[in-house]
């Protein structure tokens, strides 16, 4: 078509915005599948626990399964120090100020890591409950997690990043009483988003939770492993 | 004017997509942009539009016009499969009253189309 500046052309594109991104995310997928690495992307607000998450879980898991970390944050690299004193192989990716991570990042990322050594590698994503929900990093599983001084309330707050998770773990459960936090409320909330969306009681202090949470992992790890056979 | 930035790198993400497929037509430059945002995403279709404003600058995207259709949420009832059009995601279903479904439209952003200037 032609108009008084020139040719133009319409053009069809029906492209998903994110595409990109989820291209390289199925890439990574398939490649951890392959090698037998069960990838876990953590979701949650700044401080609700990721990081002392993962320094229990790797004290509980080392003899059953190898960890290892990519850790993002918007600066600093001292969750990379509290990980790498427990010998997990961790690579720290700070994003400068940057919200999320991307595939890219975590695919560039795995290259630091020797993952024919490991069976999961857990990606603690950047601290935020909005953006990191949009971005698939090639995780066979979505963990979110909310602690309790957070309110229950933060599931209707930020929908996203529970609607697409594959478990919630409800953590510092040992302030339960100090501060108020219904669990049923926000399990029924959870429900709502996701029926199918395991949920877990935790606090990494006392211990309480930790073993449904390792069989989970345990679980997951199989199912990773059986998709290899396929 | 405050950039939010989850926008904004949706806005860089927008601008590499057209111009990838700008260069391909071989067009000197892209006039019009439309996308379709849903409303089950993240995403704030104002700021997505304030932040395209700033990412377009200095790429053959500079002097298009980004239009935004919203997409309402569509869930489909967990509990009797009814589908309804809901105002979020915690919505009720209209026939039998349980909260929540399945997001069956309204949770991408889709680059539907873009007008190229060619000659």
């Amino acid at each position: 078509m032609a108009n008084a500046e020139g040719q133009w052309k319409q053009v069809l594109m029906l492209e998903r915005l994110l595409q990109a991104n989820e291209l390289i995310a199925e890439r990574l997928r398939e490649r951890l599948t392959d090698a037998g690495v069960l990838l876990i992307n953590m979701l949650s607000s700044p401080g609700s626990g990721k990081t002392t998450l993962l320094e229990a879980t790797v004290k509980a898991l080392s003899d059953k399964l190898r960890v290892g970390a990519i850790l993002g944050d918007v600066a600093t690299e001292r969750d990379y120090e509290r990980l790498s004193a427990y010998g997990v192989p961790a690579v720290q990716i700070v994003t400068g100020g940057e919200c999320h991570l991307e595939a890219a990042m975590v695919e560039q990322a795995m290259h630091r890591l020797p993952i024919e050594n490991l069976s999961v590698v857990f990606i603690e994503n950047v601290g935020n409950l909005v953006c990191p929900a949009e971005f698939r990093l090639g995780e066979h599983f979505r963990v979110t997690l909310l602690s309790v001084p957070e309110g229950e309330d933060k599931v209707l707050k930020y929908p996203h990043a529970f609607r697409t998770a594959d478990a919630v773990l409800i953590t510092k459960v040992d302030l339960l009483e100090h501060v108020r936090f219904n669990v049923e409320l926000a399990e029924g909330y959870i429900h709502s988003l996701n029926p199918n969306a395991r949920v877990v009681k935790l606090s990494a202090l006392t211990g309480y939770g930790l073993d449904e949470w390792l069989s989970l992992l345990l679980e997951w790890h199989k199912d990773v492993l059986q998709r290899v056979e396929l | 004017m405050i950039l939010p930035l989850h926008e904004f790198s949706l806005a860089m993400q927008l601008v590499k997509v057209v111009e990838r497929k700008a260069n391909e037509m071989g067009a000197k430059s892209i006039i019009r942009i439309k996308v379709r945002v849903g409303l089950a995403t993240t995403i704030v279709p104002e700021f997505l539009s304030e932040a395209f404003n700033v990412a377009k600058l200095g790429t053959l995207a500079e002097d298009a016009e980004l239009e935004i259709e919203v997409e309402p949420i569509k869930l489909s009832c967990w509990n009797c499969g009814n589908e309804f059009e809901a105002e979020g995601l915690f919505s009720k279903c209209c026939l039998c009253g349980s909260v929540g479904g399945k997001v069956v439209s309204g949770g991408e952003v889709i680059v539907e189309q873009v007008e190229l200037k060619v000659g």
